[in-house]
C-alpha cells in the first residue's frame, strides 16, 4: 500500500488551468468515486485552494501512480501533453513530505501564511463527512497538523510581518502594546491606508474615524469598517483624542504640522501618537518625529520592516525543511504501520469469506445433516482458520511494531488470498 | 563564614547567568533554574538578617536589592517579550551580590527595636524596585532610540514602549511606597530613642524619596510619562548608586547611630 499525491498549483499552472482542474474534478465524493469505479484508490482527500488543487490518495494494492495521473488529467479534460506536464505526482514519502511543506506554508505564495493550516484540516473534514477517508489518511493528517505546529512554534517562519498592513499594525503595537481600547484616524481613503486600517480592526482597534476629501466615499468606506466618517477639515480635532493616525491621501499639501502636534501633546496628556504617513508626497510634517510621544512613520519604513521579515521567513524556511525531513521519515513509518494493520485486517477479511463460501458450498452438499451438527462444523471451521490465522498473523503484528516493514510484506504476500470469481 | 556563604550564592547565580547569556541551548536559562538560587538566597538572607542580626550591614543590603531585583524579574519575564530585560537585571542582580560577598560585613547589632530591622529591609526593597525600573527604563530608552533612529529590523523582538513604561511605572510607585514606609519605620524608632538627626544617610534617603515623589506625581497630574519617567528613573538608580557608595566611604549609613 502507498500514499500517491497529484495537482497543480501556482508554482506550475496559471490560475486559468487551476479554475479548469477545478470545475472538471468536481467535489471530493465525485473524485472519490471516478478513482473507486477505476478501482485505483482505497481512501481520497482533495485539497482545494485558490492556489492549489490537490488530491491525495492511499491507492489499491498494485497501482502505479502512472495510472492514477493518467485517470486524474483524462478524467479532468487536460490532454495535450503541455498540461499534463504542469499536475505533479508524488509518491510514497515525497507525497507525505510534500503535505507537511504544504500544510506548513514552505509551498505558499506567501511563505509562512496562516490560512493554509485551517484550509487542511477543513479538506480532511469534508473528506471524513463524505467518507471517502479511512485510517490510513486520518493518520496522515494527524501527523500533518502535528508538523505543521511544530514548524509554527520552532521557527520564526510566521512572526514577522511581510505585508504593509501587518507592518503597520506591528509598529503601532510595538509602541502602543495592545490595540484593545485604542482609537485611529484614517485620513484619506488610499489602498495602503485601507489595507493598515483592516488589519488594525482585525487587531482588536476598538474605535476607528474616518477622514476623506471627498465625504460622501469616506462614508462608504467607515460603512464597510463599522466606523465613523468625517470631513478631512475636522481631522485636526481628532489628533488630541486617537492613538494612531494613517494618512493615505493623493494630492499632496502639509495636513499635519509639527506645531499641530506641538499644541496637542499637553492636551493628550503626553500619551503616545504613532503617525504612519502613506501617502506619496508625504502629507505629516517629517520633523515631528524629532517630538516626545511622538513616532512618525511612512511607507519606506514599513518596507524596511516587510524586507526583513521575508528575509527571517526564508531563513527560518531551511530549518522548517530539516525538520519536515526528520518528520517525514518518523511519520512515514508511523503510517506504514498503519497501512500495514488495514492490510492484516484484509487478511481476516478474506479468510473470512472464503471460508464461509467454502462452507456454504460444502453444507449445500451435505443438505441432509442435521441442525447441531451444521453448527457444530461452522464452528469447527472458525476455529480452524483462527487457528492457522493465529502465529502468521502475530509475527506479522510484530514486525509491524518493530518496524519491519520487508519481513512484512514478504509475509502478507506470502499470506495473500487470491480472490476469488465472487468477488 | 558569611563571606564564604554569600559567594556559595553567587556561584549558584553565576554558572546559570553564563549558560543563560552564552550557551546556544535555551534550556539552562529557562525561569524555573533562576528560582533555586533566589530560593537559597532568601532563606540566607532570614537566616543573615533573623539569626545573624547583621541587618545594618553593607553586604545583608545589597543582598537584599539583588534578590528584590532578580524575583522581580523573575515576575516581569512572564510577559511577552519581557525576557530581553535580561541584559539589564541579571548582570545587575549578579554584581550586586558579588558586591555583597566582598564587602566585609559589619559585627552583628542587636536589635534595639523591631523598627530598625523594618526599616533597613524596606528601604532595600525600595531600592530593589528603584532597580527594576531603572532596567526597565534603559531598555525603553534602547527600544525607543531605535524606533526614533528608523532601526526597525528585529524590532518585534522587544517588548513595547507601553509596557516598559508601565512596568516602570509599577516599579517605581512600589519603590516609592516601600522608602517612604522605610524612611516612617526609621523616624518612628529614632523619635523612640531621640535619634533623630539629619546625617549623610537621612539626607539621601530624602533625597531619593523626594526625586522619585516628582517623577510619579508629574506622571499623575500632567501625565508625563515615557521618556520623562525612564530618565527619572535612571538618574534616580544611578544616584541612589553613588549614595550607597559615598555612605560606604564615610563608614556607614548612620554613621554614630547603628
Amino acid at each position: 500500500m502507498s500514499l500517491f499525491a497529484i495537482g497543480l498549483s501556482h508554482k506550475t499552472a496559471p490560475i486559468e488551468l487551476r479554475e479548469e482542474f477545478v470545475i472538471r474534478c468536481g467535489d471530493v465524493r465525485q473524485v472519490c468515486e471516478r478513482l473507486r469505479q477505476a478501482k485505483l484508490s482505497r481512501e481520497v482527500a482533495l485539497l482545494s485552494t485558490c492556489n492549489r488543487v490537490e488530491i491525495y490518495a492511499v491507492p489499491q494494492a498494485g497501482i502505479k501512480i502512472e495510472d492514477m495521473h493518467r485517470l486524474i488529467t483524462r478524467s479532468c479534460g487536460l490532454t495535450s501533453a503541455q498540461n499534463q506536464s504542469k499536475i505533479y505526482a508524488f509518491s510514497e514519502r515525497n507525497a507525505l513530505s510534500h503535505l507537511f511543506r504544504v500544510a506548513s506554508s514552505l509551498d505558499s505564495m506567501i511563505l509562512g501564511e496562516g490560512q493554509i493550516v485551517s484550509q487542511v484540516k477543513e479538506s480532511f473534514q469534508k473528506a471524513t463527512e463524505a467518507k471517502t477517508i479511512g485510517p490510513i489518511l486520518h493518520k496522515v493528517l494527524e501527523r500533518t497538523l502535528t508538523v505543521a505546529k511544530r514548524i509554527r512554534t520552532e521557527t520564526e517562519i510566521s512572526k514577522e510581518a511581510v505585508s504593509i498592513g501587518r507592518a503597520g499594525v506591528d509598529l503601532a503595537t510595538q509602541i502602543l502594546g495592545s490595540l484593545e481600547g485604542r482609537s485611529a484616524l484614517l485620513v484619506g481613503a488610499g489602498e495602503h491606508g485601507r489595507l493598515v486600517a483592516a488589519n488594525l480592526c482585525g487587531g482588536g482597534l476598538s474605535e476607528l474615524v474616518i477622514a476623506n476629501r471627498t465625504f460622501d466615499r469616506g462614508a462608504e468606506l467607515a460603512k464597510k469598517f463599522g466606523a465613523s466618517a468625517i470631513p478631512l477639515t475636522e481631522a485636526r480635532r481628532y489628533l488630541e483624542r486617537v492613538d494612531i493616525v494613517l494618512a493615505s491621501v493623493g494630492g499632496g499639501g502639509r495636513l499635519i504640522s509639527r506645531e499641530d502636534l506641538i499644541a496637542v501633546r499637553a492636551k493628550r496628556r503626553y500619551r503616545p501618537l504613532v503617525l504612519i504617513d502613506l501617502s506619496v508626497p508625504r502629507v505629516i510634517e517629517t520633523s515631528a518625529h524629532d517630538l516626545d510621544g511622538i513616532f512618525l512613520f511612512d511607507i519606506d519604513d514599513l518596507s524596511q520592516i516587510i524586507m526583513h521579515g521575508l528575509k527571517q521567513r526564508k531563513s527560518a524556511a531551511q530549518l522548517a525543511e530539516q525538520i519536515i525531513k526528520d518528520e517525514t521519515e518518523v511519520s512515514w513509518k508511523m503510517i506504514q504501520g498503519e497501512m500495514f494493520n488495514a492490510d492484516i485486517g484484509q487478511i481476516y477479511k478474506q479468510t473470512e469469506l472464503v471460508r464461509q463460501n467454502e462452507l456454504q458450498k460444502f453444507l449445500k452438499k451435505m443438505e441432509h445433516l442435521p441442525e447441531a451438527d451444521r453448527v457444530a462444523i461452522e464452528q469447527m471451521t472458525r476455529a480452524l482458520t483462527q487457528k492457522i490465522l493465529h502465529n502468521p498473523i502475530q509475527t506479522a503484528k510484530n514486525c509491524a511494531r518493530e518496524s519491519e516493514y520487508e519481513q512484512l510484506q514478504f509475509l502478507l504476500d506470502a499470506m495473500s488470498i487470491p480472490k476469488s470469481k465472487d468477488e | 563564614m558569611i563571606q564564604g556563604l554569600m559567594l556559595s550564592i553567587v556561584f549558584c547565580y553565576l554558572p546559570l547567568v553564563l549558560a543563560h547569556f552564552f550557551l546556544k541551548t535555551k534550556v539552562w536559562s529557562k525561569p524555573v533554574f533562576l528560582w533555586f538560587p533566589i530560593v537559597l538566597h532568601t532563606i540566607f538572607l532570614i537566616w543573615l538578617g533573623g539569626m545573624q542580626h547583621l541587618w545594618a550591614s553593607a553586604a545583608f543590603g545589597l543582598s537584599v536589592l539583588s534578590a528584590v531585583l532578580l524575583i522581580g524579574f523573575q515576575i516581569l519575564r512572564r510577559n511577552p517579550r519581557m525576557n530581553a530585560l535580561d541584559v539589564v537585571h541579571l548582570p545587575l542582580g549578579l554584581l550586586l551580590m558579588i558586591l555583597a560577598a566582598l564587602i566585609p560585613t559589619q559585627e552583628n547589632i542587636q536589635a534595639q527595636s523591631w523598627w530598625v530591622p523594618l526599616h533597613i529591609l524596606l528601604i532595600f526593597i525600595g531600592f530593589g524596585c528603584f532597580a527594576l525600573s531603572f532596567g526597565q527604563s534603559l531598555l525603553f530608552l534602547f527600544v525607543r532610540h531605535r524606533l526614533k533612529s528608523k532601526q526597525l529590523k528585529g524590532i518585534g523582538l522587544f517588548p513595547s514602549l507601553e509596557r516598559l513604561d508601565r512596568f516602570n511605572y509599577i516599579g517605581a510607585s512600589l519603590g516609592f511606597i516601600a522608602l517612604s514606609a522605610g524612611v516612617s519605620a526609621g523616624w518612628f524608632w529614632a523619635q523612640s530613642v531621640d535619634a533623630w538627626k539629619w546625617d549623610f544617610g537621612t539626607i539621601g534617603s530624602v533625597a531619593l524619596w523626594i526625586w522619585y515623589a516628582i517623577s510619579i506625581h508629574a506622571r499623575l497630574i500632567f501625565g508625563r510619562r515615557m521618556l520623562w519617567s525612564a530618565w527619572f528613573s535612571v538618574i534616580g538608580f544611578l544616584v541612589m548608586l553613588v549614595v550607597l557608595f559615598c555612605a560606604y566611604l564615610i563608614g556607614g549609613w548612620h554613621t554614630g547611630v547603628l
